[in-house]
């Protein structure tokens, strides 16, 4: 066979092989993607919403909303604020939601450095920004393009999460407690949670992703325009993750002065809602260093609605 | 930057298409600072500790060369091997006195970083000058010829440990852009992509996390871990290697092969000769065999050999996990060669054909079995660790790994062995045999979404990048 048959033979299977697979992943992953779902459900929810419960692991795993009226989840597993300001804002523009309060987390993780750098459920969310944004994600906008087109481009990449492969082995986890495992392993897993989610970037003075800040005053911003008063919230974390972060990242980096984001919110008189150290010093009700377990959230729920209902009676 | 990456493809891209557009007067130059462009992403530090080794042997192995007494040519040889060792020391060993040993707390030798390929252009640049000394070759007069030979980009992280005239003498060739090396460069890269990706990571991604909690799994799980693991490497460090042949075949340089199919190794013994072949054949060539090899008594030649499995213990790192792993190496070796005649009147009462299928089949599993044995003090983060995985591979439960994940694993493994059979030559890739062209091309096509499909997965670096 000529060398220019060979090319257009490889090239077609290529462009076949790549069609398939395109093709396929798209039916699946717009059945079976949780966040497709989540949207799907604000698109068809006919109920007033009052309060619109965004954020990460934090807030999915730790409050059952429905045990909260008039309240709508949005959040889901490893989105970070940037993020959460897009879905925020694709819902307030597409959707007749009309929400009063909006409830965002504002825990160490939510700015800090690790987390904002790790990406993920990009073919989702990266439908949801905008070409020309993509650059405000990062410091290195070159790699955040590089994902963008590769998603884009090659959608089924993303299956792993796309696909929701590791649902069943969360919900698993949401039964085990945090008390069963050892000193030892506690400490390991505040450490590794610090690492990798925490400070990516390895050094004491760098807990935090400034650009994730930037997005923190552009929700605000959203919030205005649409007349809905944020909320904040510090999730409940291990004493072993209040340990590490002063023994390994900054002692200070636990006062609410060096933590810029927060000043930033309490400048602006934006409520804070601080359960922070409420379970410090229960890791029965964690599964790990910092996410509550199916019995957390059964008791973290009720004390959540209670301080958000006697705040919102005021606000 | 990752070598099995899409931005290293890029690089290399930008590299191939600039090196052979430019002047053939510029291009060595135009390859050397590519070469330190591409070492500054590891680090910057990096490039000036690299390029100091560089001028030390250089300016040192000339003036050995030139130097008209014996005496004269000793003092410049043991300078140049010094400050080229005492760099590889400071580097690779220091920070380990420092914590083990002399316990310094506000010392801060724990701060130096070790220089990613360090291991491996040392002992390039130390063979270079005992060559030099040796007078097998002249010394490089070109600074430019001798410096791009030691930084060359594809071979600097982890090998293959070329010497570094014959890189030279293919530079100075200059020879022109080739279709057929582009070609069979580009099949090599896919092939070694294939492996570090789909096969070395996919099989890392099951591991890493029995090994973060050795306790929760059963005897069973920790045997196929481990001889999972040993495949990882392989998988690993051979499609490196296979990445690194094919960047520099499309700039046409021929750099040796590292892998010869070494599971499929005859004996333990002849392993090591498959197995990371530069690094044995540069052991052999400059310790080994000055050291007697085996044309000596049966003592010395088993000091020799326990000298060079003590090296290469050393070289992987100062740690008791890289010592206990080459020790054990060496008593394998060791009892490979003891027990050679018995094996072979035994196979002989046996009625076993000497390349029978049967004496394939043994050798085959006692090697993987070998290795996966020993291969515990490689993975293993302590020794204490090392020797609770063993305990705990007698202790027979329920698998915890899942039926998924041991199917993956075997999945992976036979994946492997199938498409090596399509390899010809060692330097070669699994595309060799593969007659037909509908099959080849589909095979291509088939291995490039395959690498696509399992890509969204964090990075796992090459395991031989740490040495």
């Amino acid at each position: 066979m000529k060398f220019r048959n060979k090319t257009l033979l490889f090239l077609i299977l290529c462009a076949v092989t790549h069609s398939v697979l395109y093709f396929v992943f798209y039916r699946i992953a717009n059945k079976e993607n949780p966040l497709v779902k989540q949207m799907a459900l604000c698109k068809a929810n006919k109920k007033a919403v009052k309060v619109l419960i965004a954020g990460d692991s934090h807030a999915e795993r730790g409050i059952d909303v429905s045990i909260i009226d008039s309240a709508l989840n949005l959040s889901y597993y490893g989105e970070n604020n940037m993020f959460t300001y897009y879905k925020l804002k694709y819902c307030l523009e597409n959707f007749d939601l009309k929400p009063k309060y909006v409830v965002l987390p504002c825990d160490i993780p939510t700015f800090a450095n690790g987390f904002n750098h790790f990406r993920i459920n990009n073919f989702f969310y990266y439908s949801l920004v905008g070409f020309k944004d993509i650059k405000d994600m990062r410091d290195e906008p070159v790699v955040e393009y590089y994902r963008y087109f590769k998603i884009k481009l090659f959608p089924y990449t993303d299956w792993k999460y796309a696909l929701d492969l590791a649902g069943k082995t969360r919900a698993q986890k949401a039964k085990g407690a945090f008390s069963d495992k050892n000193p030892e392993e506690q400490m390991a897993n505040a450490r590794n949670f610090l690492q990798k989610e925490l400070n990516c970037a390895g050094r004491r003075e760098n807990l935090f992703f400034s650009i994730s800040i930037e997005y923190l005053n552009k929700t605000l911003a959203l919030c205005k325009e649409y007349n809905i008063k944020p909320v904040f919230v510090k999730y409940p974390l291990t004493q072993q993750v209040f340990d590490v972060v002063k023994n390994e990242v900054d002692s200070t980096a636990l006062q609410i002065r060096n933590r810029p984001p927060e000043m930033l919110i309490r400048n602006q008189n934006i409520p804070v809602l601080n359960f922070e150290y409420l379970y410090a010093q229960k890791p029965e009700l964690f599964f790990d260093c910092h996410h509550l377990n199916n019995a957390g959230k059964a008791a973290f729920t009720p004390i959540f609605k209670q301080k958000l209902d006697s705040l919102l009676r005021v606000y | 930057m990752n070598f099995a990456s899409f931005p290293y493809l890029c690089f290399l891209g930008m590299c191939i298409l600039l090196y052979f557009t430019l002047r053939k007067s510029i291009r060595n130059i135009f390859l050397l600072l590519a070469s330190y462009l591409f070492y500054s992403f590891f680090g910057l530090g990096f490039v000036g500790l690299m390029i100091f080794t560089t001028l030390v042997t250089f300016i040192t192995a000339r003036y050995c060369y030139s130097a008209q007494t014996k005496s004269a040519q000793l003092v410049y040889f043991f300078i140049g091997l010094l400050l080229d060792l005492a760099v590889f020391i400071l580097f690779k060993y220091v920070h380990i006195i420092d914590v083990d040993i002399l316990n310094w707390p506000a010392w801060s030798a724990q701060k130096l970083l070790i220089p990613i390929g360090i291991s491996f252009y040392t002992f390039k640049t130390l063979g270079y000058c005992i060559d030099v000394y040796k007078r097998k070759y002249a010394p490089e007069s070109s600074l430019v010829y001798y410096a791009l030979s030691v930084s060359f980009f594809p071979q600097l992280i982890a090998g293959p440990i070329e010497k570094s005239h014959v890189i030279i003498q293919q530079l100075k060739q200059n020879s022109n852009f080739s279709t057929a090396n582009f070609k069979e460069g580009g099949k090599l890269i896919l092939w070694g992509f294939f492996k570090k990706i789909v096969i070395a990571d996919t099989i890392a991604l099951i591991i890493n996390p029995v090994y973060s909690d050795i306790a929760k799994y059963g005897g069973l799980d920790l045997i196929l871990v481990s001889i999972a693991f040993i495949f990882q490497v392989y998988a690993d460090f051979s499609g490196y290697s296979d990445i690194a042949i094919g960047s520099a075949k499309c700039l046409g340089i021929e750099l040796p092969y590292n892998f010869n199919k070494p599971f499929l190794s005859k004996n333990f013994s002849q392993f090591w000769v498959r197995w990371h072949a530069t690094l044995s054949a540069w052991l052999r060539e400059y310790i080994y065999v000055p050291l007697g090899g085996n044309r000596t008594s049966k003592f010395r030649w088993f000091f020799n050999l326990f000298f060079v499995f003590t090296l290469i213990g050393l070289w992987h790192g100062a740690t008791y996990n890289y010592m206990a792993w080459a020790l054990s190496a060496y008593m394998w070796v060791l009892m490979d060669i003891l027990t050679k005649k018995f094996r072979i009147k035994l196979a002989l009462k046996l009625h076993l054909k000497k390349r029978g299928h049967i004496i394939k089949i043994i050798s085959y599993v006692s090697v993987v079995l070998m290795v996966a044995g020993i291969g515990v003090f490689f993975r293993a983060d302590t020794l204490q660790q090392s020797f609770y995985v063993f305990e705990k591979m007698f202790c027979f439960g329920p698998s915890k790994l899942g039926l998924v994940n041991c199917l993956l694993i075997l999945t992976c493994l036979a994946v492997l062995e199938f498409l090596q059979k399509f390899q010809a030559k060692p330097k070669g890739h699994c595309f060799e045999l593969i007659k037909n062209t509908y099959v080849r091309i589909s095979t291509y096509v088939v291995i490039i979404f395959a690498i696509l499909v399992v890509s969204s997965r964090p990075d796992i670096t090459f395991q031989y990048f740490q040495f």
